[in-house]
C-alpha cells in the first residue's frame, strides 16, 4: 500500500477510534459529573443559608438562588465577584433570609496573596457579617472590620456583602419606595445632608430657590477617583434637570450614585413626603366598619376593622399575596395582640416582619379613613351629644337606640329656624329610614346638617347613657382624666345597683378631691351618672365621673 | 529479565523524577500535599499503562513517519479518559490536580516510554515497564509530597503531626519551597549515590526523533 | 485598558509561568545554562505560544464549544501544537535559514513544553477574549524568557564557582530557581 495513504489511513483510524471511545466515556461520565456538580453546589449554598433546596433564578443582575423549604421562600443566596487584590477577583456567596439579613458568607475561590489576602476566607472574618441587614452600614471602620494588611481583599468582600444586601432588598421589594419630595413646598435655602457612597460618607449641599432645586454640590466624599467621577458630575445635573431626587444611577458607579441620592434626600428630609403619622386614638373611634390596605411582604394586604364601643373588636384580612404558611399565623398573632392591647404598637412577628408591618399599616390606613357606621352595633340606650352648627352655637342631639335601631331623634339648635328646622327634619327622616349616617346634606343648610351629623357622631362616641339596673354584679375598675392626672376608681355593683365607689388612685389636690367626692354620693343615691359637676372642682369631678363611667362601661362588656 | 530487576530499575536506577528528571512540572506543582502526589502519580501510571499497551499492540501497524503524532493521539486519549473518570468519581483530587491532569499528555515520561520501549517490546513487557516506571514516579512524588507537606503544613496525608499553634515555614508549600526542596532532595540522592544527575536524554531524544520522523 | 495591563504584567511577574505556575520547567532547567540560548529559546517560545494561543482559542470557540466536543480539548490542542511546531520549523527553514539555525534546535523541544499547552488551557479556563488571550500569551512568554535569562545568568556564574559535587548541575540550579521564585513572589501590586 502507498505509504502516504497508509500513514493517513492509520492516523485517521487511530484518531477516529480515540474520538469514538472518548465520546462514549463522555456519555457515561457526563451526567455523573453534572449531578455531582449540582450536589456540590447545593452543599455550598447550604453553607450560607439553611434551606432544603435552592432554585436558580434567571435574568437577575447577580446570580441568584431562591432558598426554599417545602416550596416556601425562606431566603436568598447571591453570588458575586468582588475585585480584590489579585486581578482574578474574589468569588463570593452570600446567604440572606427573607428580610435581607445576612445568614452566612462563603468564599468560593480567590487568588489573593497567601498569608495576607487569603485571610478574608477565614471564618472569623466572614462571621462578622452575619446578622447584618438593610439597616446596617456594612462598611469598614463602621460596623465591620477589614483585615489589616489586606485592605483590598477585605474591601472587596465587604462591598460585595453590602451589594448583596441592597440587591436582595430591592429585589424582594423590601426597600421602601422613597417618597417624592415636592421642591415647591420647600423654603429657599441651602440644606446639608449626608449619605453613604462606595468609599464612605458623602456630604452634599442642596440649594432650593423659588421652589426649585437649583444646585446639588458634593462637598465631601471618599469615592474612587476616576470610577466615581461620572456619578459625581452627572447625578447632580440630572437632579436639577429633572427636578427630582429620583434619577437613574450611573452604571459603573452605582454606589456613588446611590450615596449622592440618599444624601440629597437626607438634606431635604424634613420636607420629604412621608406618611402623616398622626397617632390614632382608638377609644374615640366611631363604631362600625373600617376598610384599608397596605403593602405587606409581597403585595397588598387588604383588611377590615370592626370597632365597637371605642375598641377594636375585630380585624379580618380580606386578601393578601404573602406566603400563606408564614403570613397567616403571623396575622393571627398580630391581630390578637392588637385586640388584646387595644394598641397598634404591637411586636412584629419575627420571620414575618414585613407581613406583620404590612398588616399594622393596613389597620392604620383603615382607621384613618371614614367609617361605615354600624348603627346596628350600637348598644341600646339614650345617646346625647353636641357639635358646632351654622351659628356657632352647638346643635344638641338626643336619640334613642333600641334593638340596634335609632327609633327617635331630637335636636336643639340656635340656627335660623326657617332654614334649619325643615332641614333637620328631612335629615332625621333620612337617618331613621335608612338607619345610616350616609345621607345627603340638605342644600342651603349644609352647615346645620353637617353639625347635626357631627353631633350624632359625638353622641355615639360618648356612648349611651348607662342603665345601671342592667349591670352585672361585680367590682369594676375604670380610669378617667382628672385635673392633675388620672383618677382610678373601683365600682361595686350588686343587684343592679352601684353599692360602692372607691377611689384607688388619684393625683388631685385634697380640697378638690373632697369636694368632688360629693359627686360620688350623688351617683350612688340617684343610681345614675347624670349628676351635676361640683363647681370649684370641675376637673376632678369630670375625672371621677369619667372613671366611674369607664368602670361601668367595662361592666357592660 | 526478572520482575525484581524491573522494579529496581523503575524505582531506583531509572527513577523518572530523581534520575531521569522527567515530569518536572507536575512534580513541583502538585507535591504541596502528599495525597496529591500519590493521586498524580497513579493518574500518570494509568495513562502510561494504557498508552504502553496500545502502542505495543499497534507497533507493527503504525508507520514510522507518523508514529509521534499517533502516540500523541493515543496518550491524549488516555489522559482525557482518566480526566473524565476523575472528575466524575474523585472530584476533590481532580480539583486539587487542576490543570496538571491534561498536562500529563506532555509528560516526557510517557512519550519517552512509548518511543523507547513499548514500540519495540511485547505487550507483557510493555505493561510491566509501564507499571514499574509509574511506580517509581508515584513513589518519588509521594516522597517529595511528604517532605513538603510536613515542612509546610506540619501534617502527612492530612494527619497533623505537630502541636496546635505550631507555625511551620509555609514557604515549603509555596513555589520557592518546591524548587528548593527538590533541589535539596536531588543533592541528597546524588551525594548518597555518589553520582551526578544529568538532564535526561529522553526529552531531547524524542525531539530529535520527531525532527527525523 | 487597566485589565489588559494587569493580565500582561500578571503573567510576567506575579503569576510567572515558570516560577509561580510551574509550567515549562523542563526547558527551563535544560536550556538555562547560557544566556544566549535562553534568549533564543525565549523568542521561539514567544512565537509559538502566541500563535498556538490564537489558534486553540479560535478552535475552542468555533468548533469544540459549538459542537459540544469540549472533552476533545486535550487531544485537539496538543495535536494543534505539534502540527504548529512542525509548520513553523518548515516555514523557518524556507524563509530564513539563519533564524532557523538560531532557533531551530529549540522548536522540537517546545512541543512537550507544558507551558504551551498550559497557556492554551488557561486562556480557556479564564474565559479570556481574543485580545486578552494574545496579551496573556505575550506576557507569559516574556515572563518565561525573563526567568530563563535570570537563571542562566546565575548558572553561568555558578559554573566558575566551587559547587559541591552532590549539588552540581540540576540541584543547585533548582535551589537558585527557588530563590528566584522567592524574589518574584515579592512582587506586589
Amino acid at each position: 500500500m502507498n505509504t502516504s495513504l497508509k500513514m493517513i489511513l492509520v492516523l485517521g483510524l487511530i484518531a477516529a477510534i480515540s474520538a469514538g471511545v472518548l465520546s462514549g466515556i463522555n456519555l457515561l461520565t457526563g451526567p455523573i459529573i453534572e449531578e455531582q456538580a449540582e450536589i456540590r453546589l447545593q452543599e455550598t449554598l447550604a453553607q450560607v443559608l439553611e434551606a432544603e433546596e435552592f432554585v436558580e433564578q434567571e435574568g437577575s443582575e447577580y446570580i441568584l438562588w431562591h432558598a426554599q423549604d417545602n416550596g416556601n421562600l425562606v431566603g436568598y443566596v447571591v453570588r458575586l465577584l468582588g475585585q480584590g487584590y489579585s486581578s482574578d477577583g474574589i468569588d463570593i456567596l452570600v446567604g440572606l433570609d427573607s428580610d435581607a439579613v445576612v445568614q452566612g458568607v462563603y468564599i468560593f475561590s480567590h487568588s489573593e496573596t497567601p498569608g495576607l489576602g487569603d485571610k478574608v476566607a477565614a471564618a472569623d472574618f466572614l462571621t462578622q457579617f452575619e446578622g447584618k441587614g438593610l439597616d446596617d452600614a456594612i462598611a469598614s471602620g463602621d460596623d465591620v472590620d477589614a483585615i489589616s494588611g489586606a485592605t483590598s481583599s477585605s474591601m472587596a468582600v465587604i462591598g460585595s456583602v453590602r451589594n448583596a444586601v441592597q440587591f436582595v432588598g430591592s429585589y424582594a421589594g423590601l426597600v421602601e419606595e422613597a417618597p417624592t419630595i415636592d421642591f415647591a413646598s420647600i423654603p429657599d435655602g441651602v440644606y446639608a445632608g449626608t449619605g453613604r457612597g462606595f468609599g464612605g460618607e458623602l456630604s452634599v449641599e442642596v440649594t432650593i430657590e423659588g421652589g426649585e432645586l437649583t444646585n446639588v454640590l458634593v462637598t465631601q466624599h471618599g469615592e474612587t477617583a476616576g470610577i466615581s467621577d461620572p456619578a459625581l458630575s452627572q447625578i447632580p445635573d440630572a437632579m436639577v434637570e429633572s427636578q427630582s431626587v429620583e434619577v437613574d444611577t450611573v452604571s459603573g458607579a452605582t454606589m456613588t450614585s446611590d450615596g449622592i441620592i440618599s444624601a440629597v434626600r437626607d438634606a431635604l428630609a424634613e420636607f420629604g413626603g412621608g406618611e402623616a403619622d398622626a397617632p390614632i386614638e382608638i377609644s374615640t373611634l366611631l363604631p362600625g366598619k373600617y376598610v384599608g390596605a397596605a403593602d405587606g411582604y409581597k403585595g397588598e394586604i387588604s383588611i377590615e376593622v370592626i370597632v365597637s364601643a371605642g375598641k377594636i373588636s375585630e380585624i379580618t384580612v380580606l386578601s393578601h399575596t404573602d406566603t400563606t404558611d408564614i403570613a397567616d399565623p403571623a396575622f393571627d398573632t398580630v391581630i390578637s395582640n392588637i385586640v388584646e392591647d387595644q394598641s397598634l404598637e404591637v411586636d412584629l412577628v419575627s420571620g414575618a416582619t414585613f407581613s406583620s408591618e404590612g398588616l399594622i399599616d393596613a389597620v392604620k390606613d383603615a382607621l384613618r379613613s371614614d367609617v361605615i357606621l354600624d348603627i346596628s352595633s350600637l348598644a341600646d340606650g339614650e345617646y346625647s351629644g353636641e357639635a358646632e352648627g351654622f351659628s356657632g352655637d352647638p346643635i344638641q342631639v338626643t336619640f334613642v337606640v333600641e334593638d340596634g335601631e335609632i327609633v327617635s331623634l331630637e335636636a336643639q339648635h340656635s340656627d335660623t329656624p326657617d332654614v334649619a328646622n325643615p332641614a333637620i327634619n328631612e335629615l332625621k327622616d333620612a337617618i331613621i329610614d335608612g338607619q345610616t349616617l350616609e345621607v345627603d346634606l340638605v342644600s342651603g343648610a349644609t352647615y346645620t346638617c353637617q353639625g347635626l351629623l357631627d353631633a350624632i357622631k359625638k353622641a355615639i362616641q360618648n356612648g349611651p347613657s348607662l342603665d345601671v339596673s342592667t349591670l352585672p354584679d361585680g367590682v369594676f375598675e375604670g380610669t378617667g382624666a382628672g385635673f392633675m392626672g388620672d383618677i382610678t376608681v373601683q365600682v361595686t355593683v350588686s343587684a343592679g345597683e352601684i353599692s360602692d365607689i372607691e377611689i384607688v388612685q388619684e393625683n388631685e389636690t385634697p380640697e378638690n378631691l373632697n369636694m368632688a367626692k360629693a359627686l360620688l354620693d350623688a351617683v350612688m343615691e340617684e343610681q345614675t351618672l347624670e349628676v351635676d359637676l361640683v363647681s370649684g372642682a370641675t376637673g376632678s369631678s369630670e375625672g371621677l365621673l369619667e372613671a366611674v363611667e369607664a368602670a361601668l362601661m367595662s361592666a357592660v362588656q | 529479565m526478572s520482575l525484581k530487576t524491573e522494579v529496581v530499575r523503575g524505582i531506583f536506577k531509572e527513577n523518572p523524577i530523581f534520575r531521569l528528571l522527567l515530569g518536572m512540572c507536575p512534580t513541583l506543582a502538585v507535591t504541596t500535599l502528599a495525597i496529591n502526589g500519590v493521586g498524580m502519580g497513579l493518574a500518570t501510571t494509568a495513562v502510561l499503562l494504557g498508552s504502553n499497551l496500545v502502542v505495543s499492540a499497534l507497533k507493527k501497524v503504525i508507520p514510522s513517519q507518523v508514529r509521534i503524532p499517533a502516540y500523541i493521539v493515543v496518550i491524549a486519549s488516555f489522559v482525557t479518559m482518566v480526566g473524565m473518570i476523575m472528575e466524575a468519581f474523585m472530584y476533590p483530587l481532580y480539583e486539587a490536580l487542576g490543570i496538571f491532569i491534561p498536562l500529563i499528555v506532555v509528560n516526557c515520561l510517557i512519550l519517552g516510554r512509548a518511543e523507547a520501549y513499548a514500540s519495540k517490546n511485547s505487550l507483557g513487557k510493555s505493561a510491566v515497564d509501564a507499571l514499574v516506571m509509574g511506580a517509581g514516579f508515584t513513589l518519588s512524588l509521594t516522597v517529595l509530597g511528604i517532605v513538603r507537606e510536613f515542612l509546610g503544613a506540619g501534617s502527612i496525608f492530612g494527619l497533623t503531626l505537630v502541636g496546635e499553634g505550631a507555625s511551620m515555614p509555609v514557604i515549603f508549600a509555596l513555589p520557592p519551597g518546591a524548587f528548593i526542596t527538590l533541589g535539596l532532595l536531588l543533592a541528597l540522592i546524588n551525594g548518597l549515590t555518589a553520582r551526578r544527575s544529568k538532564l535526561s536524554a529522553a526529552c531531547q531524544d524524542q525531539a530529535l526523533a520527531k525532527r527525523e520522523g | 485598558m487597566q485589565e489588559i495591563l494587569l493580565i500582561f504584567f500578571g503573567a510576567v511577574f506575579f503569576n510567572n509561568f515558570v516560577l509561580n505556575r510551574f509550567l515549562g520547567i523542563c526547558p527551563f532547567l535544560g536550556v538555562s545554562k547560557r544566556i544566549e540560548t535562553s534568549l533564543g529559546m525565549g523568542m521561539a517560545v514567544a512565537f509559538v505560544m502566541t500563535l498556538a494561543s490564537i489558534i486553540t482559542w479560535v478552535l475552542q470557540g468555533l468548533v469544540l464549544n459549538k459542537l459540544g466536543l469540549e472533552y476533545l480539548q486535550t487531544i485537539t490542542f496538543i495535536l494543534v501544537i505539534a502540527a504548529l511546531v512542525q509548520f513553523v520549523e518548515m516555514f523557518l527553514q524556507k524563509v530564513s535559514p539563519t533564524l532557523h539555525k538560531a532557533l531551530g534546535v529549540f522548536l522540537p523541544l517546545i512541543t512537550t513544553n507544558c507551558a504551551i499547552l498550559g497557556i492554551a488551557l488557561l486562556n480557556i479556563d479564564f474565559g479570556y477574549n481574543l485580545l486578552q488571550t494574545i496579551v496573556h500569551a505575550l506576557g507569559a512568554a516574556l515572563g518565561f524568557t525573563l526567568a530563563l535569562i535570570l537563571l542562566a545568568g546565575i548558572r553561568e556564574k555558578l559554573e566558575i564557582n566551587d559547587v559541591p559535587d552532590a549539588f552540581a548541575g540540576i540541584p543547585i540550579a533548582l535551589i537558585s530557581a527557588g530563590i528566584l521564585a522567592l524574589a518574584f513572589s515579592g512582587f506586589v501590586l
